[in-house]
């Protein structure tokens, strides 16, 4: 089983909100995040993500750490899809095909500056 | 060369069968119904997953440069407005355990079609697109629903864990480990600082011992493998979605579709010359070695159509399809039988006399084919097969009607993970 790791530099400003979104855009799809920010406090998700995790300046202190295990139970789905936006912009599309891995690990470091 | 001539072997005797006898299945409610009625098959459907990407698929196809109406060439679009709507969030739950009529608006979809090449005679072809809808009706078992609830249970709560554990594992390899043991020491001592988890330690080293490579470089990659064994997660999703491809009670499914053609190649003259229904039941109870299928097919010919533009002497007036069939399996062996009815009404002359009055002399024809199935699967890619019964009667007066053939059906060139990987 292959571990699917992005790896990503987004620009932000310091006193900027930033909102991660997290889509599914596969009927039949749901993920489970561990989401690790800078600080003490990480976030457990599951399925759709859409929140604020933070302001720029607090984000830039340390890497953001997206761990996602994706799943896709619709047998008309041959591949598992999950899209990760910041402020609106995609910066991952993870698709792979169920054969190759139907748990896939989705590892995504942002990098914020 | 060999290869050539082995897969020619391979495939014959596939072929013959095919030609031997209509079958049941491709009876069966179409996945694009338009498609069916246009009388095209696409290489691909596209399933457009936002309202955006339909305005965008049907602008793309269907205007030209100057925003003028054209109409594609092997086009297919299929739209499941119930997946679109992105005003509510929709869960797996939704997938997964519709509720009362839930489960037919969820499978509703949409379909168009359209192609150039619609034959009008041997050598003309005109442009046409078909219309289609389709839907599924699963009327769920008790015993089959409460399982994926479980089920469900488990995967969300194994979910977290295994991401958890996901992140672990990243700490200890950003933290730098010389050796394999000293990798295996530092992630147990986070997964016992955290009593949610709920797993077994023991069983965790074990298999960390085991699985992990002595190659340190190796490592990172390898530890989800153990994650997904260790929690099980993998059969939990591989069942879930058995479960859903053949839900266990009653299903229903329909569709319905027609073709609008243009025998001028102008938009402001049509004619809708076929049009029809499918109609397919099925019971799969809770044993599984057992199913029942039912099949309901119809299509309605504008006979003023086919006579005028195309050079089909024997068009039909209407054409319906019915037809039943059971499957046993046991372990490595299976037998089907199906029975498929046929009823036509064929125009045989049609001529209006001096005096306007149109006289149509018809023939109503009716058949039937029964056939059995035996299947013996001998490995996992090759199947025994031996058919036996009564086909539709053939056209000549020469053919014969009795269908007796064995078959060896070799399944090769199925990618493995090492192909794909590499």
């Amino acid at each position: 089983m292959p571990t699917f790791r992005y790896r990503k530099q987004v620009v932000v400003g310091d006193d900027e909100e930033v909102i991660l979104e997290i889509k599914l855009p596969d009927a039949g799809s749901t993920s489970y995040h561990f989401i690790d920010v800078p600080g003490p406090i990480d976030r457990e998700r599951t399925g759709e993500v859409d929140e604020i995790i933070g302001t720029g300046s607090e984000l830039k202190a340390e890497r953001t750490v997206i761990h996602s295990s994706p799943i896709n139970v619709n047998p008309n789905m041959d591949d598992i899809r999950q899209e990760i936006y910041i402020n609106g912009v995609q910066i991952v599309d993870h698709i792979n095909l169920k054969n190759v891995d139907q748990t896939p690990l989705v590892i995504t470091t942002i990098v914020f500056i | 060369m060999k290869a050539s001539v082995l897969g020619c072997l391979i495939l014959v005797p596939v072929l013959s069968v095919a030609q031997n006898a209509d079958r049941l299945s491709l009876l069966k409610a179409p996945s694009s119904p338009a498609s069916v009625v246009a009388g095209i098959q696409p290489s691909s459907i596209t399933s457009p997953k936002s309202w955006e990407a339909v305005e965008a698929a049907v602008f793309n196809n269907f205007s030209n440069e100057n925003g003028s109406f054209v109409v594609p060439n092997d086009f297919a679009i299929e739209v499941s407005p119930y997946w679109l709507n992105t005003t509510k969030k929709r869960t797996i739950e939704d997938f997964l355990l519709p509720k009362g009529g839930q489960s037919f608006m969820q499978n509703l979809s949409f379909s168009v079609a359209s192609t150039k090449s619609f034959m009008v005679n041997d050598s003309v072809h005109s442009e046409a697109i078909g219309f289609g809808i389709r839907s599924i009706w699963i009327f769920e078992d008790k015993d089959s629903r409460k399982e994926k609830e479980e089920l469900l249970k488990e995967v969300d709560a194994k979910g977290p864990r295994k991401v958890k554990l996901s992140k672990y594992s990243e700490d200890v390899n950003e933290g730098r480990f010389a050796t394999k043991e000293e990798f295996i020491r530092k992630f147990l001592n986070k997964v016992d600082t955290d009593a949610s988890l709920k797993i077994d330690r023991s069983r965790l080293e074990q298999h960390l011992r085991r699985g992990l490579s002595a190659d340190t470089s190796l490592i990172r990659n390898q530890v989800g493998d153990i994650i997904d064994e260790i929690l099980g997660f993998d059969q939990n999703v591989s069942r879930l979605t058995e479960l859903q491809k053949e839900p266990q009670g009653f299903k229903i499914e329909i569709a319905a579709a027609a073709s609008l053609n243009f025998p001028t190649n102008k938009t402001d003259f049509s004619y809708v010359p076929k049009a029809g229904f499918w109609i397919t039941p099925s019971y799969q109870p809770k044993a599984q070695n057992i199913q029942f299928l039912g099949v309901i097919r119809f299509f309605h010919y504008n006979r003023d159509f086919y006579s005028t533009y195309t050079s089909d002497t024997s068009s039909f007036d209407n054409s319906w399809d019915y037809g039943a069939r059971v499957v046993f399996r046991k372990d490595r062996f299976s037998i089907e039988a199906e029975m498929i009815g046929r009823s036509s009404k064929i125009i045989l002359q049609s001529y209006t006399d001096s005096n306007g009055v149109k006289t149509t002399r018809s023939k109503t024809d009716s058949d039937f084919q029964c056939l059995i199935n035996f299947n013996y699967r001998l490995s996992d890619a090759i199947v025994l097969s031996y058919n036996f019964g009564r086909k539709f009667s053939p056209t000549s007066e020469t053919g014969n009607n009795l269908v007796s053939t064995a078959t060896l059906n070799f399944g090769i060139g199925a990618p493995r993970l090492s192909n794909i990987s590499n």
